[in-house]
C-alpha cells in the first residue's frame, strides 16, 4: 500500500513536469537547441502544475468529484499526443557539432563539480523536506495548507469566507481563516498530491516546493544556455541561484507561497528578456503565459507581471514617446504629490486619490515615508539571505552605466544595446517597485522586522541573478533568433 | 602539447595570471584576518560589544507576581513555598565577549537558594545553571569567565530565587559587562561564529542571519572585505606587471567568495539536518507532531479529537490565557485549527459577541496554555452546576465533554 502511495505521489510530481516539458517541445519548432530541454523541463513543471490547477477548478465547477485520475489521465493524454507530434514532426538530419576539440578540459570538469556540488545541495533539501512536519512556516499551517486539507476530506472546493460569513452559516459547510482572500493556486497545489496519495501525509504534499526549486534551476539553466552562454556559464548561474540560502529554506520549510511566485515571476520576467533580446515570440507566449499563473499565486503576483510594461513600452515605442511617457510619469507623480498623496509629507490624504484608486480596484492606502534603509542593507548586504547578491548587483549596476556610456557600444548594433537598455530598465522597475513598497506605503513596518521584505526580494531573485548574466558574459554569435544581428564587442 | 604548455594555454583562455592570483588570494586571506584582530584587540571590541543593560521594567517574570513599583520591578513569588525566575535579556546574545554579571536587586537573602539560569541555542534543551554564592551576594557581581556552558549564543538568562521571602524582591537592573579578550579567544570566536548553525523556527522563511546576532566576524562582511583586499592586490600586480586588466581573475574571487559562503550554509544545513533527523525522521504522521515544539498541545488533541464526530464539526477555538495571547499572537489556536483539519474551525474568537453566535451542537475548545496558573484572569467561567460557560454577558447551556491539562471542550445543548 505505502508502495502504490508513494508512486503516484512521484507521479504527481512528475506528470506536470513532463506534460509540460512535452507541449513546449511540440510548440517550440523542429530542432531542439542547446539547452531547450533542461528549459523545457523547468518551464513545463511550472506549466504542468499549472494545467493540473485549472483541471482541478474545472472539475469542482461541473460538481464532479476531486479526483487524481481524470485530471492525470487527461495530462497523460495530451502529453502522449504531443510526443506523437514530436516525433512526426522532427528534424533527423544530423547536427553539425561545432568543433570542440580544441577547448581545455578544465570548464567540464568545473562543470561537473558544480552539478555534484548542487546535487548534494538538493539531497540535503530533499531530506528535510520529506523529514519536517508543517511546524516552521507559519503561513502553511495557518493558510495555504488549510484549504487542501478540508477539500481532500470533502472532495470538492468548499468555500472559505470573512468572519462574519462563518459566523452566521447553518449550513457547516463555509469555513474561515484570516487570508481567506488569498488565491487558490498554490493550495491547489498541494492538494493534487494529496488527492494522488489519497490522504495527507506533510512528507508527499511538501516534495512539490522542492520539485519547484529544481524546477527554477533547471529553467534557469536551460535560459541561459538559450541566450546563448557557455554550459559552464550556464551553471554558474543555476549554482548561484539555487545556493541563495532563502531559496533553499523556502524549498525545505515548504507550504510558502513565496517560492512558486518567485519560480513563475522569474520565468517570465526572464522569457521576456529573451523576447526583448532575440524577439523571440515563442519566449514572448512563454513571459505571458506565466505572468497570468503569477497573478493566481499571491496578491503580489497581480502586481508584479505590470512591472515589465515600462520596459515593454521603451522596445515598443519610437523615442520620442517613451520620453513623453517619462515625462508624464513624473508630472503625474508630482501632481499626487501635490494633491497632497504623501501624509507625512505635509499634506493632508487626498480624498480625489483615494475615491481614483478605489475605482481602480486598489484599496486606499496611506503614503508615509519610511525610513527603511538599514533594514534594507542588513537584508541585502549583511545578513546571509541572499550571499553577495547584494553586491553582484551593485557592481552590475556600475558595469551596466560603463558599457552604455562606452564608445565601442555606442557605435555598435543598436540592437544589443537597446536590449541592455530595456533589460536594465526592468531591474529598475523592481527597485522602484521595491522602494516604493517598503519606504512609502504601510507595508514598510513588515521591513522593519524583516517578515516581509526578503520573501519580496525572493520573488525578483531569478531575474536580477540573469540580468547580472546577461552583462558580464556575453552570447555567443550562434545564440538565439536574432543571432545574425549579433555583433560582439569582446576581444 | 606537454602539460606546462597546455596549462598555459588554459591559463590564458581564462585571462588569468595562475601564481600572482594564487598570492594574492591567500596574502587578501591573512591581511583580512589580522585586520579584524588588531581592529577588536585595539578597542574595536568595546563598541562591538558595549554593556548590555536590562531594567526591571524590561523584564518578564515567569514564574512569581511581579509588578512595576516607581522605577523597580516588584516581585513576589504565587504561593508561600514558591520561588520566583524572572529573565533579563529580550534579545539572543553571544556569550564569549561578556565576563561580568552586576546587579541592583534589593531583597536578596543570603539563606535564600539564588541561581543564575541560562540557555544557549546551541542546545535549548539543557538548561545551564550557576549558583550565586554569598561572596558574589555581598559584591552585587557574579564572575562568569569561567563558568562551564557559558559559551555560544545566549537565548535566555535569568535568576532563579528559592525559599523565603522576607520582603518581594526589588529590581532596579542587572548588567553585563564585556571582558578583554585575547587573540586567542577572538580566534575561538570567529571558529564560533562561523560554525554557528540556527535551526528552523518560525522566522526562518523570512530571513537567514547567517551568523549570531552582532558577530565579530560576521562571513558576508569578512568575505568581502577579502575579495576586496585581494582584488585590489591582483589588480596592483596586473598594473606593475603592465598586464592587460582582463574580468575573468576579479570574478574568480567573486565567485570564490560566494562559494566560501555557501560551504559554510551547506555545513549549516548538515547541521540543521543532523537535529531533524533524530527528531522527525522515519516517524509516522501522528509521531512526527508529537515529536514537534507544540507536540503537546498535538497530544491534547488527540484526546479532544475523541470526544468529536467523524464528520468535520464547527468548533470555536479559544485562547483563554491573556499573556500567551498578547506574546504568542493567534499561535495556538491557529495550531489548534491546523490539528483539528478537517473539522470547521473558528480560530479567531475575539470577543464574547462572536462567542455568543455559538449555536446548538456546536464545540468550544477552551484552551489555557498557563495550566490554570493565571486561572484568576479567565475571561470564560464554567459553572458546571448550571452547566453553563460565561463569557461578559453571554451565557450558553454546554455539556463538558472533555477537560486536559491545557483546555476542555464542551458542546452547546439545545
Amino acid at each position: 500500500m505505502a508502495m502504490v502511495t508513494g508512486g503516484l505521489a512521484v507521479l504527481a510530481l512528475l506528470l506536470p513536469g513532463l506534460c509540460g516539458a512535452l507541449w513546449l517541445r511540440a510548440g517550440w519548432g523542429h530542432r531542439a537547441p542547446p539547452g531547450f530541454w533542461p528549459m523545457a523541463l523547468g518551464y513545463g513543471y511550472l506549466i504542468g502544475m499549472m494545467a493540473a490547477t485549472l483541471l482541478l477548478r474545472l472539475m469542482d465547477a461541473v460538481t464532479l468529484s476531486l479526483n487524481f485520475a481524470i485530471p492525470a489521465l487527461f495530462l497523460a493524454g495530451t502529453a502522449a499526443g504531443s510526443a506523437w507530434w514530436i516525433w512526426k514532426t522532427a528534424d533527423r538530419t544530423a547536427t553539425p557539432n561545432p568543433g570542440g576539440e580544441d577547448q581545455p578540459s578544465w570548464p567540464r570538469w568545473l562543470w561537473a563539480g558544480l552539478l555534484v556540488w548542487l546535487a548534494a545541495r538538493l539531497a540535503v533539501l530533499a531530506l528535510e523536506t520529506v523529514w519536517l512536519p508543517t511546524v516552521f512556516p507559519w503561513d502553511a499551517w495557518s493558510t495555504w495548507l488549510v484549504r487542501p486539507r478540508v477539500w481532500l476530506e470533502a472532495r470538492q472546493l468548499l468555500a472559505f469566507q470573512d468572519a462574519q460569513a462563518w459566523l452566521n452559516d447553518a449550513s457547516g459547510r463555509v469555513y474561515h481563516i484570516e487570508a481567506w482572500q488569498y488565491p487558490l493556486t498554490v493550495s491547489l497545489i498541494a492538494l493534487w498530491s494529496a488527492l494522488a496519495a489519497g490522504q495527507w501525509q506533510d512528507s508527499i504534499v511538501h516534495l512539490p516546493w522542492w520539485a519547484c526549486g529544481v524546477a527554477l534551476g533547471l529553467g534557469g539553466y536551460g535560459q541561459a544556455r538559450l541566450w546563448g552562454v557557455t554550459p559552464l556559464q550556464a551553471m554558474v548561474f543555476a549554482w548561484l541561484l539555487l545556493s541563495l540560502p532563502l531559496v533553499n529554506v523556502h524549498m525545505a520549510l515548504a507550504g510558502y507561497a513565496d517560492l512558486w511566485l518567485t519560480a513563475a515571476f522569474g520565468f517570465s520576467a526572464i522569457a521576456f528578456m529573451h523576447w526583448i533580446r532575440w524577439r523571440d515570440r515563442r519566449q514572448g507566449i512563454l513571459a505571458i503565459l506565466l505572468a497570468v499563473f503569477c497573478a493566481s499565486i499571491k496578491q503580489e503576483g497581480m502586481v508584479w507581471p505590470a512591472l515589465l510594461i515600462p520596459a515593454l513600452l521603451l522596445v515598443l515605442l519610437p523615442k520620442r514617446y517613451v520620453l513623453a511617457l517619462a515625462g508624464l510619469a513624473v508630472l503625474l507623480f508630482g501632481l499626487i504629490l501635490g494633491l497632497g498623496g504623501l501624509g507625512d509629507f505635509g499634506f493632508a490624504d487626498s480624498a480625489l486619490i483615494a475615491s481614483l484608486l478605489q475605482r481602480a480596484g486598489i484599496r486606499q492606502f496611506h503614503l508615509v515615508y519610511w525610513n527603511n534603509w538599514q533594514p534594507v542593507i542588513d537584508s541585502l548586504l549583511i545578513l546571509d539571505n541572499w550571499h553577495l547578491l547584494g553586491y553582484l548587483l551593485l557592481m552590475t549596476l556600475l558595469a551596466v552605466v560603463g558599457l552604455l556610456f562606452r564608445q565601442t557600444w555606442i557605435r555598435a548594433a543598436g540592437q544589443q544595446r537597446r536590449a541592455l537598455g530595456a533589460t536594465t530598465l526592468l531591474i529598475l522597475t523592481l527597485g522602484a517597485a521595491f522602494f516604493g513598497l517598503f519606504f512609502f506605503t504601510q507595508a514598510g513596518k513588515w521591513a522593519e522586522d524583516f517578515t516581509s521584505i526578503n520573501r519580496i526580494i525572493l520573488h525578483f531573485t531569478p531575474v536580477l541573478l540573469f540580468w547580472a548574466l546577461t552583462v558580464f558574459a556575453m552570447p555567443r554569435a550562434s545564440a538565439g533568433l536574432g543571432a545574425q544581428s549579433v555583433v560582439s564587442v569582446r576581444r | 602539447m606537454s602539460s606546462a604548455t597546455r596549462r598555459v594555454a588554459a591559463d590564458a583562455s581564462a585571462g588569468l595570471s595562475l601564481w600572482p592570483f594564487t598570492g594574492a588570494a591567500l596574502v587578501g586571506a591573512v591581511l583580512t584576518v589580522l585586520g579584524f584582530l588588531l581592529y577588536y584587540l585595539q578597542g574595536g571590541l568595546s563598541a562591538a560589544y558595549p554593556p548590555l543593560l536590562w531594567r526591571g521594567e524590561q523584564m518578564v517574570v515567569t514564574r512569581g507576581q511581579g509588578q512595576p513599583v516607581a522605577d523597580m520591578l516588584e516581585i513576589r513569588p504565587a504561593e508561600a513555598d514558591d520561588g520566583v525566575f524572572f529573565r533579563f535579556a529580550k534579545n539572543a546574545f553571544m556569550a564569549r565577549p561578556y565576563g561580568e554579571l552586576i546587579w541592583q536587586i534589593e531583597g536578596l537573602d543570603p539563606a535564600q537558594d539564588i541561581r543564575l539560569i541560562w540557555q544557549m541555542q546551541s542546545d535549548p534543551g539543557n538548561v545551564r545553571q550557576a549558583p550565586v554564592q554569598r561572596a558574589d551576594l555581598s559584591a552585587a557581581r557574579f564572575d562568569l569567565r569561567d563558568q562551564p556552558g557559558w559559551e555560544g549564543y545566549i537565548v535566555n538568562i535569568g535568576f532563579m530565587v528559592r525559599g523565603a521571602f522576607a520582603q518581594p524582591l526589588r529590581v532596579r537592573q542587572v548588567e553585563l559587562r564585556p571582558r578583554a579578550l585575547s587573540a586567542g579567544d577572538l580566534l575561538e570566536q570567529a571558529w564560533e561564529e562561523w560554525s554557528t548553525s540556527e535551526y528552523w523556527s518560525p522566522r526562518s522563511a523570512h530571513y537567514i542571519s547567517g551568523a549570531p546576532y552582532k558577530a565579530l566576524f560576521h562571513p558576508i562582511i569578512m568575505v568581502v572585505v577579502w575579495i576586496s583586499l585581494s582584488a585590489l592586490l591582483y589588480g596592483g600586480w596586473l598594473w606593475l606587471a603592465e598586464r592587460r586588466f582582463r574580468l575573468a581573475g576579479f570574478t574568480l574571487l567573486f565567485l570564490m567568495g560566494w562559494w566560501l559562503l555557501d560551504l559554510r550554509w551547506q555545513a549549516d544545513l548538515i547541521q540543521r539536518s543532523l537535529k531533524t533527523y533524530p527528531q522527525f525522521a522515519g516517524k509516522s504522521e501522528i509521531d512526527k507532531q508529537l515529536a514537534a515544539d507544540d507536540g503537546e498541545l498535538f497530544q491534547f488533541l488527540l484526546e479532544v479529537r475523541r470526544y468529536l464526530p467523524v464528520k468535520p464539526a464547527r468548533i470555536f477555538i479559544i485562547n483563554d490565557d491573556a499573556v500567551n495571547r498578547a506574546v504568542a499572537r493567534n499561535y495556538l489556536v491557529a495550531r489548534a485549527r491546523y490539528h483539528l483539519l478537517p473539522h470547521n474551525s473558528f480560530a479567531d474568537v475575539l470577543d464574547s459577541a462572536q462567542f455568543g453566535k455559538a449555536r446548538a451542537n456546536d464545540y468550544i475548545l477552551v484552551l489555557r496554555p498557563d495550566k490554570g496558573l493565571r486561572s484568576q484572569q479567565a475571561k470564560l467561567q464554567f459553572d458546571p452546576r448550571q452547566r453553563l460557560l460565561q463569557w461578559e454577558s453571554n451565557r450558553l447551556p454546554v455539556q463538558l465533554l472533555y477537560r486536559g491539562i491545557i483546555g476542555a471542550l464542551f458542546q452547546v445543548r439545545e
